[in-house]
């Protein structure tokens, strides 16, 4: 019996090692100084990956993942640079039923953006649209090349949140429903509030649900009760994204892709849209910070207690704090220790908590506002294996 | 007052498996849930792993609280024995069911040394 005990302490204890930050595919400016720097503030433990603090053109940011997914599904890119496009630009990257077109959105969005930006009026909201736009073509360009081999790229999609600021301006724009939070100071004593920047669409909201019947007002099936939540034809939760190509041309809706995904119907008009909400704000001094975030983090955390958890402690470090503080909730409901769901292997972690993405961004106003951009460039992909 | 109310009744009180365990409730339609700590060494297992894929299959990842599993209690705890034989040879141990006895469980998960809540000899 002790022997049992004992091979079981092991089995339970040796699976998840603590190994060094692998060679990262991030890249910080030529120095040497801020090579070291950068190594000394990204690191991993098991199925966590962390960039603690950057500086950027914007001001500084913190990066943090948790895969939840057996297969990665989450991605996210910062590019920020000096001229021709003196921004910080922000991608998070919420893929479903498989990491393709989250990769690929990873791999296309920002490059388009600086593409459509190029021009004399740089960053404005049409050029943010243009970009969306684009990658998704290219997205469903794949798809449609790939159809006969790998009809299964037909299902497979991703929530898009970008955020840029550019001079004195801020752009969030969204497909989907990872979400913008501002963290902004109120009163005298500076307490911090959060502001939620970008709309979701999630057919759990009201006036999402409201809006998808006023589209196709000829289909009372158009959303649906599944395992408690609210789905669009009874299959998905967002109600605009990059690829599901299956919803949104009828060619693709035949017995080539899975049961779970076909519809009993043709349709003539798309279901779901990849036309993206965007905001712009004039940046003020009270905007302390923003988390773009993946869904998996506010299924945990309110807006309120993510501004505080970042308002109250260092800025270095924000992003896997929050991550944290919502593992540790996730542990709470599932009626178990923290220290226990770390140690669950990445093929059934998924019971537990949705892969997470935070992004923390710290905007230096001062330095907006003089035009005194840090010269160097900036660029960081997440670093976990897929 | 037994396992499952006790658990509901007790409001603020904090309920967590036993230290290197995982809650799950089982039971079919039907059937009333039964709440067991499961080793995590069980979860890798691709019999677990088969319980899990059901659990996901009718319920989604979208779950309150522990896991539910929908199986038949009698199933679950022959698949537990068998899991436990191929981990751990022939000296097969018991789950611990958390609704069998009266006892308090917060008191049993504090005081009992690892893993001996999940197994007993």
């Amino acid at each position: 019996m002790l022997g049992a005990l004992l091979r079981l302490l092991s089995a339970c204890g040796g699976v998840w090692p603590t190994s060094p930050a692998p060679p990262a595919r991030s890249s910080s400016s030529s120095s040497a100084a801020a090579a070291a720097d950068q190594a000394a503030a990204e690191g991993r433990d098991g199925l966590l990956w962390w960039r603690d603090l950057a500086r950027c053109h914007a001001g500084e940011l913190s990066v943090a993942v948790v895969q939840g997914n057996h297969v990665l599904e989450d991605q996210c890119r910062v590019e920020s640079g000096p001229p021709p496009l003196a921004a910080t630009c922000i991608g998070v990257f919420d893929g479903h039923a498989g990491p393709d077109a989250a990769r690929f959105a990873c791999d296309h969005l920002l490059p388009n953006l600086r593409e459509a930006a190029s021009g004399p009026e740089g960053v404005t909201a049409d050029a943010i649209r243009d970009a969306f736009l684009a990658t998704e073509e290219g997205f469903l360009a794949v798809v449609s090349r790939m159809w006969e081999a790998q009809p299964d790229m037909a299902t497979v999609g991703t929530c898009c949140l970008v955020g840029v600021v550019h001079q004195r301006t801020l752009f969030v724009a969204n497909l989907g429903d990872s979400r913008a939070v501002l963290g902004k100071k109120v009163g005298r004593a500076g307490q911090i509030t959060a502001e939620q920047l970008s709309s979701e669409h999630n057919a759990n909201e009201e006036d999402v649900r409201q809006e998808l019947m006023a589209q196709h007002p000829d289909d009372p099936q158009i959303v649906a009760l599944k395992h408690g939540v609210w789905r669009v034809k009874g299959i998905i939760q967002v109600s605009r994204s990059l690829g599901d190509a299956y919803l949104k041309h009828s060619q693709y809706n035949t017995e080539q892709i899975k049961p779970k995904f076909r519809l009993p119907e043709p349709f003539s008009r798309p279901i779901l849209s990849a036309n993206p909400s965007i905001i712009a704000r004039c940046l003020q001094p009270s905007d302390c910070f923003i988390i773009f975030a993946s869904d998996g983090l506010w299924e945990h955390l309110s807006n309120q207690q993510a501004v505080e958890i970042v308002h109250n402690h260092q800025r270095a470090g924000s992003a896997r704090r929050l991550i944290k503080a919502a593992l540790h909730e996730a542990a709470r409901k599932r009626e178990m220790r923290y220290s226990d769901l770390m140690k669950i292997d990445k093929k059934v972690r998924r019971h537990f908590h949705d892969d997470i993405t935070v992004i923390v961004l710290f905007i230096n106003y001062d330095q907006l506002a003089k035009g005194h951009s840090q010269g160097q460039s900036l660029s960081i992909r997440c670093a976990l294996d897929h | 007052m037994h396992g499952k109310h006790q658990h509901q009744q007790q409001g603020g009180m904090v309920v967590v498996a036993p230290k290197g365990c995982v809650t799950v409730r089982v039971g079919a339609e039907g059937e009333e849930q039964r709440r067991f700590a499961v080793p995590l060494a069980h979860l890798k297992h691709p019999l677990f792993g088969a319980l899990l894929e059901e659990a996901e299959r009718e319920y989604g990842f979208a779950q309150r609280g522990a896991i539910a599993i929908p199986c038949r209690v009698d199933r679950f705890v022959h698949v537990e024995h068998l899991i436990v034989q191929d981990l751990h040879g022939a000296a097969a141990s018991h789950l611990l069911d958390l609704d069998s006895s009266s006892h308090h469980h917060t008191q049993i998960h504090l005081h009992l040394p690892r893993f001996a809540g999940c197994f007993r000899a």
